[in-house]
């Protein structure tokens, strides 16, 4: 059972108990209050009664005596001759008694009667008959003259109409002064007479009621009843009054202070008291015993519906009380400590901290404990990040660290498992942060790592929406983490299909591709991305990783600022790479790499102009591998500054030789990479190399290319300057392909451009590209450089050039890249007669 | 209650006798004798003529003060109660005389100091018990239906008519407030004695009177001023004097009087002297000067009533004369009676009666 529930029956129980106990003492008090209360009202009615009556008495009697010594009185009583009295005072004497009479409408008769009981002047109600004017012998004259000289009251049924009525007589003695001597006793000369109507007692009687079935009857001296509210038992004897009136009555005594007592009243049970009102007149009041009976069992009645009522009531309001009180605010504290309990803050509510008693103390101390709770749930929670933050967070950038990242791979592997969605993860590579680290400190390159974390997160941060041919797919991207020194790896969720990864690479991509302003100085980097993706890389996080480790390298081979995906073959090449990277240090070590050369030509003339060289490594197994594979290896690997002073020694050399044979091309030109400059000090290197062979310096052209040369420090800028002020002229090589501004070109230290085979192929006058090499033709010769087309294949391109007036040509068709044998066959057949090279045709 | 209306006459005669009665005290406060005797005469109002008076001052180098009584009644209750006292003068009813002399309000009269009483019809002296020792008569009447003969055209033939009335004349009626005189009517008006003392008798006059009550306008007696409620329209007809219909009739010409067939109430004044009297000499001086035979005619046609001074009715104009409503024949007077003293109970029940009709009356 609730607590609500047990509350109520325990709450009901008491209050039916109490109000019953209650209604028991109050149905005893009221019991007896009520009886006392018809006792007193009895009592009260007779006390009023009498005092009534005695006033009504005594101010008939002050009337009546008032009206016998009036003057005209005086002197009507001692006029004796009945003809004078009669016809000359009496009409006054009547006026002045219906004065009176109109004065006083409660009397009846006003009559002077004189002491021969001869009623001398009557004023009375105009249908009063007068049945006889001679009242001698009535018994209340007779009590008149007996009472000599005080004033007699008597209550009589009036002869004339036998209505009871109080008679009020005052003698009237008069001496007659012209006659009496003055110790004459006063004579009686008649009587003053009111007779009063007791029309007010019989109201009160016929009126008045003790509770329901109490009343009030008059008796007089003999018993008989005078005024009852019955009135047929006016007229009759109240049998029964003896013990009422007498003291010594045996009958019960009510109430010790009042003689009320029980008694038979014609024959009926009833509680009596009495009263004289006067001699003649007694008043009792009648409460029969039924009366009490029917009272209890009223009053019993009402003490039970109240009682039932007060019951049902308390007990509505207290449940209601105690729902609103106790049950309700327990029930919501409950409530508060499991949701507190689940970790959920939910404040008390102000009311019931506002309350005083128990139940805000609780609420409060809930609020207390919430409080606290909450302080320690949150210390305990930044305890929890702080840790979570050491073991899966970069303590530099905030993201997640490679722990962490891992899990997380794992986690949305499992989720695309389930939704058949794939994955896609890209590892980035800053391609020159060693440099930054390098020439301005580590601090310098933790904030660019933190920039560039920043700039990764902005660029993951909302879901990617793909707008493809027919529909559009959703992707979260979701994660970045920083997993080595400037390696970072995004995971990409929830892909449709893993090539729309490219779409964040290319973001990426643009995005690090703006300056950072690292230190008051602006920093370009370069990143390389390779992308993996599941389930097509693998299906395990770690293959996943190596997979975009393996594609990031491959895209910064290839070209850097650029992603690559991971394919198969790549797959293959990383098992390669290892004893790729062994051969090629041997073939650097045992001299085994050879130099090719590819003519340059004037354009005009076709003469042998010179010619770029090419290195090339014949592997004993593989055959030749392109520079571009092994050319990345060697510069991770550090062998490219070995390699690089290598390739200038060695055509320093053939120059000198061919030079003794009488052939000599008039340059020899050398692809240098910006890593070189960082690896060897190509000034001495150079420097060495000429004076070596004994070579002249403008024998020599180092080529670099125009991203290379736009990157290059200002170390690598002055080293070129170095160069050139040896007289080794400086090519930029892929010119057009770098977005060199004109500015900085003209700043370079440069002799000669090669545009572009970009720009070369199919160029004729009015194609997009004409233009370009139109303009660049024209910077070119405007700053005195010499120009070079390279991949010129075409006699068309070849003539246009001509019609350009660009100087060198270079490309298949003149010649393809060519041995050191067949370089000297062509130069000594060029030495040995003005016979051009042979112009092959291009399909 | 009783209306206690003055019983004034003509108001320019009213106003003249107060100029007359001022003058005269002017001029006595002036003389040098200041021994001046004051005659204190008690009487109805308007029943004097006050150059009469005036004269009377002058030639006997005195002052008159006269009082007023509304009623015979009232007189006798002031009498009763000063018994007698205060007065040198008293007007009596006819009746009264013998009772004043019992009760010794008044003196028996030196008639030395009356010659002039040679004059008086010795009829009117010997009508009346004690008026031969006490009283001088003065006017004598009736009393009849005074009416409008305007309102009531059908007029009035009996005291019937007046006691048991048609509808209309419904609260247009004023009675005398003087029991023994309605009683009277009552008696004549169901055919008895106005004197009769036969219980019966008064018993059917008190019926009749009881009956007539719903029509009374007020137990009065009207008003002769202009402001009268005859006059004015507020009564249609009363009990009332000869004399003082015919003043109101010299207003309003619709004022009639009849004397009922069943005869009406004949009467007689009568000046007696008060024991009291300390001018006794005075007082019989004026009684003998207003019987000088022109005096006495004057008086009479001031007042419109028939005088008993036989030597002035020979002075008196043949309007005065002629006026059967001052001098009834005696065929007019045929049925009339003197109201006569009553026995004692008989006049206590006569009281009674008027008692009765009194009270509860309003």
């Amino acid at each position: 059972m609730k607590l609500q529930g047990k509350l109520v029956i325990v709450i009901i129980v008491a209050i039916v108990a109490s109000m019953l106990l209650l209604a028991a003492v109050v149905f005893g008090q009221l019991r007896q209050q009520s009886e006392r209360e018809l006792f007193n009202q009895m009592q009260l009615l007779l006390n009023q009664t009498q005092q009534q009556t005695k006033s009504y008495i005594d101010n008939a009697t002050a009337n009546t005596r008032l009206f016998s010594s009036s003057n005209l009185m005086d002197r009507y009583v001692m006029v004796e001759n009945e003809a004078d009295r009669y016809e000359l005072v009496q009409p006054a004497l009547l006026r002045l008694f219906t004065k009176y009479f109109q004065a006083y409408p409660e009397y009846r008769e006003i009559r002077l009667i004189l002491p021969d009981g001869y009623e001398d002047t009557r004023v009375a109600r105009i249908n009063l008959k007068n049945l006889t004017e001679e009242e001698f012998d009535t018994p209340y004259f007779q009590r008149m003259l007996a009472s000599g000289s005080n004033i007699m009251t008597t209550v009589l049924d009036n002869p004339d109409d036998g209505k009871t009525t109080l008679l009020i007589s005052v003698p009237i003695f008069r001496k007659d002064l012209r006659t009496d001597a003055i110790s004459t006793k006063p004579t009686l000369r008649g009587f003053m007479t009111v007779t009063a109507s007791l029309d007010y007692l019989e109201k009160q009687i016929q009126t008045h009621k003790i509770g329901n079935n109490g009343y009030l009857i008059a008796v007089d001296r003999q018993h008989r009843i005078i005024f009852h509210p019955q009135r047929n038992m006016i007229g009759k004897d109240a049998i029964g009054l003896h013990s009422v009136t007498s003291h010594d009555s045996k009958a019960e005594r009510i109430d010790a202070n009042e003689n009320t007592v029980l008694t038979q009243l014609n024959g009926e049970s009833v509680y009596a008291s009495a009263r004289w009102l006067h001699p003649d007149l007694m008043l009792i009041s009648v409460l029969p015993a039924t009366e009490f009976r029917a009272a209890s069992k009223q009053l019993g009645i009402s003490v039970a519906v109240v009682s039932v009522g007060a019951i049902v009531l308390t007990s509505f309001i207290l449940i209601i009380l105690l729902r609103y009180l106790v049950v309700t605010p327990v029930r919501q504290l409950s409530y508060l400590a499991q949701e507190i309990g689940k970790g959920n803050h939910i404040d008390v509510s102000g009311q019931k901290l506002l309350r005083t008693d128990e139940i805000g103390d609780l609420a409060r101390a809930f609020q207390n404990m919430k409080t606290a709770l909450g302080k320690s749930m949150l210390q305990l929670q930044q305890s929890h990040a702080k840790i979570e933050q050491l073991a899966y967070r970069d303590s530099l950038t905030g993201l997640p660290n490679r722990r962490l990242f891992l899990e997380l791979v794992g986690q949305a592997i499992a989720e695309s498992k389930r939704n058949d969605k794939q994955n896609a993860l890209l590892f980035l590579d800053l391609d020159d942060f060693k440099k930054v680290n390098d020439t301005l400190g580590h601090d310098a390159g933790d904030v660019l790592l933190q920039a560039v974390a920043q700039r990764l997160i902005d660029c993951v941060r909302d879901t990617d929406t793909i707008m493809r041919d027919s529909d559009s797919s959703t992707f979260s991207a979701g994660t970045v983490a920083r997993i080595g020194g400037d390696e970072f790896i995004i995971l990409i969720n929830d892909l449709t299909d893993a090539m729309d990864a490219k779409i964040v690479a290319e973001r990426v991509l643009s995005t690090l591709r703006k300056p950072f302003l690292i230190m008051d100085q602006e920093f370009v980097v370069g990143t390389s991305i390779g992308i993996s993706s599941y389930p097509e890389n693998g299906a395990e996080v770690d293959a996943l990783v190596k997979a975009a480790d393996t594609a990031m390298y491959a895209a910064k081979r290839e070209q850097k600022n650029t992603y690559r995906f991971f394919g198969a073959i790549m797959q293959r090449g990383i098992q390669d790479r290892l004893s790729l990277e062994r051969d090629l240090r041997i073939a650097v070590e045992n001299e085994s790499l050879t130099l090719h050369f590819q003519p340059q030509v004037d354009t005009h003339t076709r003469a042998i102009a010179g010619a770029e060289v090419l290195l090339r490594w014949h592997h004993p197994e593989r055959g030749n591998v392109p520079p571009d594979l092994f050319i990345p290896i060697a510069e991770d690997m550090g062998l490219i500054g070995l390699l690089g002073e290598w390739i200038i020694d060695q055509t320093c050399q053939q120059w000198a030789q061919w030079n003794q044979m009488g052939i000599a091309p008039p340059r020899l030109a050398v692809n240098v990479s910006q890593r070189q400059f960082k690896l060897s000090n190509m000034v001495d290197v150079v420097a060495s190399a000429l004076e070596k062979h004994q070579l002249c310096a403008s024998a020599l052209e180092i080529e670099i290319t125009e991203s290379c040369m736009m990157e290059a420090p200002d170390d690598v800028v002055e080293s070129l300057n170095n160069i050139r002020m040896t007289g080794v002229r400086i090519a930029m090589d892929d010119f057009g392909t770098g977005y060199s501004s004109l500015g900085a070109l003209t700043s370079l230290p440069i002799d000669t451009l090669k545009i572009d085979r970009s720009f070369i192929t199919n160029i004729e006058l009015g194609k997009p590209n004409e233009k370009i090499v139109s303009a660049i033709l024209s910077l070119a010769h405007n700053l005195g450089m010499d120009v070079v087309a390279e991949g010129v294949e075409t006699q068309s391109e070849h003539q246009y050039l001509i019609n350009m007036n660009c100087e060198i040509c270079q490309g298949y068709l003149f010649s393809k890249p060519l041995s050191a044998e067949h370089m000297q066959q062509l130069l000594t057949q060029q030495s040995d007669g003005p016979a051009p090279l042979q112009l092959k045709q291009a399909s | 209650m009783f209306d206690a209306a003055p019983f004034i006459r003509k108001p320019n005669r009213y106003i003249l006798a107060r100029f007359i009665v001022l003058f005269s005290l002017l001029i006595t406060a002036s003389s040098p004798a200041l021994s001046t005797q004051i005659l204190k005469i008690y009487t109805w109002a308007e029943y004097m003529d006050p150059q009469i008076i005036a004269q009377f001052e002058q030639e006997f180098d005195t002052e008159v003060e006269l009082s007023y009584f509304e009623s015979d009644q009232s007189r006798d209750e002031q009498m009763a109660v000063v018994a007698g006292r205060g007065y040198d003068l008293l007007l009596l009813n006819s009746i009264r005389v013998k009772r004043y002399g019992n009760r010794k309000w008044i003196e028996p009269l030196d008639k030395t100091l009356i010659p002039n009483i040679q004059y008086i019809d010795p009829q009117w002296i010997h009508a009346f018990e004690g008026v031969d020792e006490y009283a001088v008569p003065y006017f004598w009447g009736t009393m009849g239906i005074a009416y409008r003969k305007d309102l009531v055209p059908a007029g009035f033939d009996s005291w019937m008519d007046l006691l048991n009335p048609d509808e209309r004349l419904r609260n247009k009626i004023t009675m005398t407030s003087d029991s023994r005189e309605l009683t009277a009517i009552a008696l004549a008006a169901t055919g008895h004695s106005v004197n009769s003392g036969k219980s019966s008798h008064l018993k059917d006059a008190r019926e009749v009177l009881l009956e007539q009550r719903p029509f009374i306008k007020q137990y009065t007696y009207p008003s002769l001023s202009e402001d009268s409620s005859l006059l004015d329209g507020t009564v249609w007809a009363a009990s009332m004097y000869s004399g003082d219909t015919l003043m109101l009739q010299e207003q309003d010409e619709n004022i009639a009087y009849t004397l009922p067939k069943e005869g009406g109430l004949l009467w007689a004044d009568y000046f007696t002297v008060a024991q009291a009297s300390t001018n006794k000499i005075l007082a019989h001086q004026f009684l003998n000067f207003i019987n000088q035979p022109a005096i006495a005619a004057r008086l009479a046609e001031w007042v419109f009533y028939a005088t008993p001074n036989l030597a002035a009715a020979n002075l008196m104009s043949n309007d005065y004369t002629n006026n059967t409503v001052i001098n009834p024949n005696s065929e007019q007077l045929k049925n009339s009676e003197f109201i006569q003293p009553l026995s004692p109970r008989t006049q206590k029940k006569v009281n009674s009666i008027g008692a009765d009709l009194l009270r509860g009356y309003r």
